[in-house]
């Protein structure tokens, strides 16, 4: 099936006017698939991290919410193990007028306010509540583990 | 939709000035900044609008049904002229796809009035969707405004309908978004509550605009460099491009084919429709789709897939899109809702005769049905009344006619006239009785008379074969004697002696009786 025209004219809007510190970069050989960083907020346990995700825009996109993972590991209490997204827009909320910038926005914003009470991975819920202090620590200490920039050329 | 919000906060502010008399707006000025605050803003009067228009109490609000603004539907009603004029600017809606008409269940339709573009109707390629001009794929020449483009699609507006929160979108998008949304349905763009009945066609003005945008011949890829206005896109592309018609794929054969062809043999052969088994040529299938009974459509009031033969009846029993009446509508009840929402509805129905207030409404309209019986009923007397009057009339005119005095008579005359005439009848009969009877009698005595002399005569006769029988057998006895000859004989005769000689004499003075004792 050919690509809808709103794939596209979303994909040259993210190229032409990038969102500050996100980036999204659809595969050449399937446009529906992107690689996607993003920077981590300021003031937040993970500022200085790169993360990377997968976007996958299914088949009847925009009715259905596009398929978000985290690439890169993360302490955060509502992304579990596998890298999946606790997210109320890319569940039931979700909204054919929402696009691909806006979900990366509010991912980007689920980083600077990570949400204990609704969370993903329970372990990681429980230790923020107990201890917020240590578990940011720990979160800061895993983004400068694991999404640092330098081994990006490398990898 | 950050940069529609202002446009139409403007607009509102902007509109009352104008409205407004200089004389009145002095008096106004003093809460001038507070404009909107008496002044809805048009899209919290449509809101007000629609939640009013669909109230589902029994007994309106009497203070808000009288400030009701009218529905923002009879701006955009499209009359019949008006269906006709955009047929006429070219768009070709001979193919009727699933148009609710009001004939059907009820009489208001629900949802946008605007007839959508075919194309609009999502109409899958296996019942002819590919054949169906799409006014969706359009490639425009110029980037528009963007408060003019969709916000699902991000293309400009196609037959563009507006929610009750004021969020514009393409007809065919925000059906989509309907029919996907995860959490039951609401508006994409702010979440409010949201269902299609309430939706409504966009403003003349934004249509107009939307009509006008310059786009490209869907046949640019083939070489045609014709640009023109949306409205009359489909015209060329469908009549006037000269790129429109591909060649068939077999190089042998002559025809074209509308659409590029996908198999590299010759389409112009015959083959069945595989709903309806009519005979079809292969590259024509698509246009007989869109018009075989057999085939589906889209049911605009619900966005199923029906079959076209039975569109009709769908739209009469099953489709949930239709506003129907309450079931207890000849109870009372004035609600009118989708068919979808009835149940829901019926549940809380007021009239509902199971609930306290349907009883207390039952009772009274059972005593209201009596009062009407009992009316019925007297009137039905009173017809029964002059019907007797005219007989009676009629009889009396009947009596006139055979002579009876002055033609002018009250109803008492009238009836004192009446026995008289039973009177003179009664005596006629007992007149005509008395001759009858004299007439019987007279007949019947000469009858009598003869029977009499009959029996008398036939009285002689017996006694008369009485006496020859009698003296038959004698004779038949002297006869034996004298046969016979004996002694014994004579003596026995002889000692008879006395009555013998007579016999003889009376034998010979008879004279023609000898032969009757052979007999």
């Amino acid at each position: 099936m050919a690509l809808p025209k709103r794939i596209i004219k979303e994909t040259e809007r993210l190229m032409a006017e990038p969102v500050p510190g996100i980036s999204a970069v659809p595969h050449d050989d399937n446009l529906r698939y992107f690689d996607v960083e993003i920077h981590g907020p300021a003031s937040s346990p993970y500022e200085g991290g790169i993360f990377k995700l997968e976007l996958f825009l299914p088949e009847d996109y925009p009715m259905t919410a596009p398929k978000i993972r985290f690439l890169t590991k993360i302490f955060h209490p509502n992304v579990d193990k596998l890298g999946r997204i606790c997210l109320d827009v890319l569940k039931n909320n979700w909204s054919p007028a929402l696009q691909i910038r806006t979900i990366l926005l509010s991912i980007q914003a689920l980083l600077g306010a990570p949400n204990p009470d609704d969370p993903l991975a329970d372990d990681v819920a429980k230790h923020w509540k107990a201890d917020e202090q240590a578990a940011i620590e720990k979160a800061r200490e895993w983004t400068r583990t694991y999404a640092q920039p330098q081994p990006q050329p490398a990898s | 939709m950050a940069s529609s919000q202002p446009s139409s906060s403007s607009t509102a502010t902007q509109h009352p000035r104008v409205t407004i008399p200089p004389d009145r707006r002095g008096s106004r000025a003093s809460e001038s900044s507070s404009d909107d605050g008496y002044r809805m803003s048009p899209a919290a009067a449509r809101a007000f609008a629609r939640r009013n228009m669909r109230r589902s109490s029994p007994t309106p609000d009497l203070v808000t049904s009288l400030v009701r603004p009218p529905s923002p539907d009879r701006y955009y009603t499209p009359t019949s002229t008006e269906r006709g004029g955009r047929r006429g600017s070219g768009r070709s809606r001979s193919q009727a796809v699933g148009r609710v008409d009001g004939s059907g269940t009820s009489a208001r339709r629900t949802g946008p009035l605007m007839t959508p573009h075919p194309a609009s109707l999502d109409l899958h390629a296996k019942y002819g969707g590919d054949s169906v001009f799409d006014m969706y794929a359009l490639t425009y020449v110029s980037e528009s405004d963007a408060a003019l483009l969709c916000p699902i699609c991000h293309d400009p507006l196609v037959d563009p309908v507006t929610t009750p929160c004021d969020h514009t979108f393409c007809y065919r998008c925000l059906r989509r978004s309907i029919e996907s949304s995860p959490a039951g349905t609401a508006c994409p763009v702010d979440r409010e509550p949201l269902t299609w009945a309430e939706c409504f066609s966009t403003g003349r003005l934004v249509r107009a605009q939307l009509n006008g945008l310059v786009v490209k011949c869907p046949h640019h890829g083939r070489g045609c460099t014709h640009e023109c206005k949306r409205e009359n896109i489909e015209t060329h592309a469908t009549v006037e491009c000269r790129f429109k018609d591909y060649h068939c794929a077999d190089p042998e054969c002559e025809k074209k084919v509308k659409s590029k062809p996908v198999v590299d043999y010759c389409q112009h052969y015959s083959t069945q429709c595989r709903y309806c088994d009519q005979t079809i040529i292969e590259a024509d299938r698509n246009l007989h789709l869109l018009a075989c009974e057999k085939g589906k459509a889209r049911c605009e009031a619900c966005w199923q897939m029906v079959t076209r033969a039975s569109m009709a009846s769908h739209h009469a029993l099953d489709c949930d899109g239709i506003e129907v009446g309450c079931q207890y509508a000849d109870l009372g009840c004035p609600v009118r809702v989708e068919r979808g929402d009835l149940a829901e509805h019926l549940s809380e129905c007021p009239f509902h005769p199971e609930t306290a207030s349907g009883m207390v409404i039952r009772s009274q309209r059972d005593l209201i049905q009596t009062y009407a019986d009992l009316t019925s009923q007297v009137q039905q007397c009173r017809s029964q009344q002059a019907e007797n009057a005219r007989k009676i009339e009629d009889i009396t005119l009947a009596v006139d006619g055979r002579g009876r005095g002055d033609s002018s008579l009250g109803d008492h005359r009238t009836m004192q006239d009446l026995d008289a005439g039973f009177e003179e009848v009664h005596q006629n009969l007992t007149h005509l009785e008395a001759r009858q009877s004299m007439w019987t009698m007279n007949q019947v005595m000469p009858i009598r008379e003869e029977v009499t002399e009959l029996r008398n005569n036939i009285n002689m006769i017996r006694m008369h074969v009485n006496w020859l029988l009698n003296r038959s057998r004698e004779e038949g006895r002297i006869r034996a004697a004298h046969n016979s000859g004996t002694g014994a004989i004579r003596r026995e005769t002889s000692a008879d002696g006395v009555s013998m000689p007579t016999m003889p004499e009376r034998r010979r003075s008879s004279g023609t009786d000898t032969d009757l004792p052979r007999l």
